[in-house]
């Protein structure tokens, strides 16, 4: 079998990721970690696939398990998902198609509650694969059962995804706005959003985060950048909260 | 355990806790005073506490979850038992050993292992044994001690050098300096007894720099030697380069892609699998295998500096690999090579 190492510890992780490939060109992926908040979070991705699967794929063989484990050591093995990962360099605009895909399969597969649903806590651009049979959401490192309102997730991913677009400007374009409000729209005709959500969306994202600092441990502290929404400074939350709400007006 | 047993039989328990054969030297690099401050201090405090005390720049080095990377290339079971030749303190060994079922960790210099033996103590790693020898001196051991892995991991290039060696004081100056005769010879006979002590399954774990590291060609100095372009010359010339800068000969060996194969195969080793390392095989950031393609590669050279200003000569480095391994796809330029050789 050939190893090869795709990242190693980055964003303030402390897991290694590998795709390993087998004689007969069949693939898996592998993470390893030997620090207690690595072995958290491969616990967390193991669960977060566990559900994932539940609620996505068919089969029962488990698409993500654990291969190796000791005291300080954890190692786990997950399917390979071959397609594209959308660039999340792009931003918004470029990624209009993938986005309302994306958003789409959220809606369809995420179950609803008034109180709390699961988390991916990580669900950006990066962290998907789209191909033939659809989207596909990888890396749950970041899980938790019934932690964030519903709608957190996709939301966080549009303003991620707004932030990039974003990166080289103070303000969004008008059409960014516009895309942003489409989906808002469309997630909310799904399943009601709470008020204080739709009321000033960015807003709230950030501050759940914030408020639930604990959920990304020392990940968050370590690299303050591995959500880069908390990058969106108050005034311009303000504004594009303020867009939003004329938008959907 | 076999190994254990031998190990009781040939050799004294230092005061420390660790197997220490009757030799001497020393390769750090702290000064041996420096060394003997953090070691007063490891009674009373963890040694990472000292280490922040008083070489914080090492934790990282020593410390940081990025160096064990390449230990998975090892495809480990759990079970194995290991040898980590110098490993100084400790930065694969723990690794290791939180891998498998047991390592010996062998080292010339006393006052890394000292410091090592007080991050078994605190980190609670019951499944090391330390040994102070000279790696050159190896005993062979009997087949029933003779072990599953061997780690040797940034030592081939040191193996010809002898004597005191702190390599701050040490590095690039002009100084009577002592070797130990041809450094590929050397090398071999290092390298055979690492073979010798391997069980017939037996798996070896070598990282080295890649003699022909793009950076070379670009006015980057021989990390070991500080010289200009001696890895890159046919050793002839960089025997001349050293003698007039160091006054000795060109020893430090480090080898191509081809160059590992060979001097593998030359002392034993049946399969040798190649892996190329960016940026290096310390803080490896991508692993390729070498006979692989470089979908998955990216530049790991930033753009920008520790402040995080793009600077031109980091620029410059950016794209010089990224031409390199992305466009021309120059395998035999990788900066560090890992090979894993099977008995």
């Amino acid at each position: 079998m050939k190893i090869e190492l795709l990242r190693n510890c980055s964003h303030g992780s402390e897991i290694a990721t590998y795709l390993a490939t087998d004689e007969v060109g069949g693939k898996m992926v592998i993470k390893a970690t030997t620090t207690p908040s690595g072995i958290k979070n491969l616990r967390n991705e193991v669960n977060g696939w566990r559900w994932y699967q539940s609620q996505r794929y068919p089969t029962n063989e488990p698409i993500c398990h654990i291969a190796q484990q000791r005291v300080k050591y954890l190692q786990i093995q997950i399917k390979y998902i071959d397609g594209r990962k959308p660039i999340y360099e792009n931003g918004l605009e470029r990624n209009a198609d993938a986005l309302g895909s994306i958003v789409a399969h959220y809606c369809d597969i995420w179950p609803y509650s008034s109180h709390a649903s699961p988390m991916h806590g990580d669900l950006s651009l990066d962290n998907i694969i789209i191909n033939p049979d659809g989207v596909h959401i990888i890396d749950w490192e970041h899980y938790i059962a019934d932690a964030a309102p519903w709608g957190f997730d996709i939301l966080y991913l549009l303003f991620e995804s707004l932030y990039f677009g974003m990166r080289h400007r103070n303000k969004p374009t008008g059409k960014e706005i516009q895309i942003i409000c489409a989906h808002i729209d469309s997630i909310n005709d799904h399943h009601q959003l709470q008020s204080d959500i739709l009321k000033t969306p960015l807003r709230f994202v950030k501050n759940f985060i914030l408020a639930n600092h604990h959920f990304w441990g020392e990940q968050l502290v370590s690299f303050q950048m591995k959500l880069p929404i908390m990058a969106f400074t108050s005034d311009q939350i303000s504004r594009i909260d303020e867009a939003i709400n004329s938008g959907m007006a | 355990m076999a190994l254990l047993d031998l190990l009781k039989s040939y050799y004294e328990m230092s005061d420390d806790g660790f197997f220490v054969a009757d030799i001497e030297g020393y390769w750090s690099n702290l000064t041996k005073a420096e060394n003997k401050l953090m070691v007063e201090s490891l009674s009373h405090s963890t040694a990472r506490e000292v280490l922040l005390k008083h070489q914080p720049w090492l934790e990282s080095v020593i410390y940081s979850p990025k160096r064990q990377a390449g230990l998975e290339l090892l495809q480990l079971r759990g079970d194995e038992v290991c040898i980590d030749y110098g490993c100084m303190w400790g930065a694969l060994t723990i690794p290791l050993a939180l891998r498998t079922k047991f390592v010996l960790g062998v080292d010339q210099t006393m006052e890394s292992l000292q410091f090592l033996k007080a991050r078994l103590r605190d980190e609670e790693v019951d499944n090391i044994a330390l040994l102070r020898n000279d790696l050159r001196k190896m005993p062979i051991f009997p087949e029933q001690a003779r072990v599953d892995v061997a780690v040797v991991n940034g030592v081939l290039e040191w193996i010809p050098e002898v004597g005191d060696i702190e390599l701050k004081t040490y590095y690039g100056k002009h100084h009577a300096k002592a070797y130990s005769g041809h450094p590929e010879e050397q090398q071999i006979s290092f390298l055979h007894r690492v073979h010798q002590n391997l069980n017939e399954k037996g798996k070896l774990y070598l990282a080295i720099e890649n003699r022909f590291d793009f950076k070379m060609f670009l006015g980057i100095k021989d990390p070991h030697s500080n010289t200009l372009f001696t890895t890159v010359f046919p050793r002839k010339v960089a025997n001349w380069i050293s003698l007039a800068k160091l006054g000795r000969p060109y020893i430090n060996w480090t080898y191509s892609f081809s160059g590992i194969v060979s001097l593998l195969k030359k002392t034993g080793f049946s399969n040798v699998e190649l892996y190329m390392c960016f940026p290096d095989y310390r803080f490896p950031e991508s692993i390729i295998p070498y006979n692989s393609s470089f979908d998955n590669y990216r530049p790991t050279i930033s753009r920008r500096n520790a402040d995080g200003k793009i600077t031109i000569k980091r620029t410059g480095g950016h794209l010089a690999e990224l031409v390199a391994f992305k466009v021309l796809k120059a395998k035999a330029l990788a900066p560090s090579i890992i090979a894993i050789g099977y008995k």
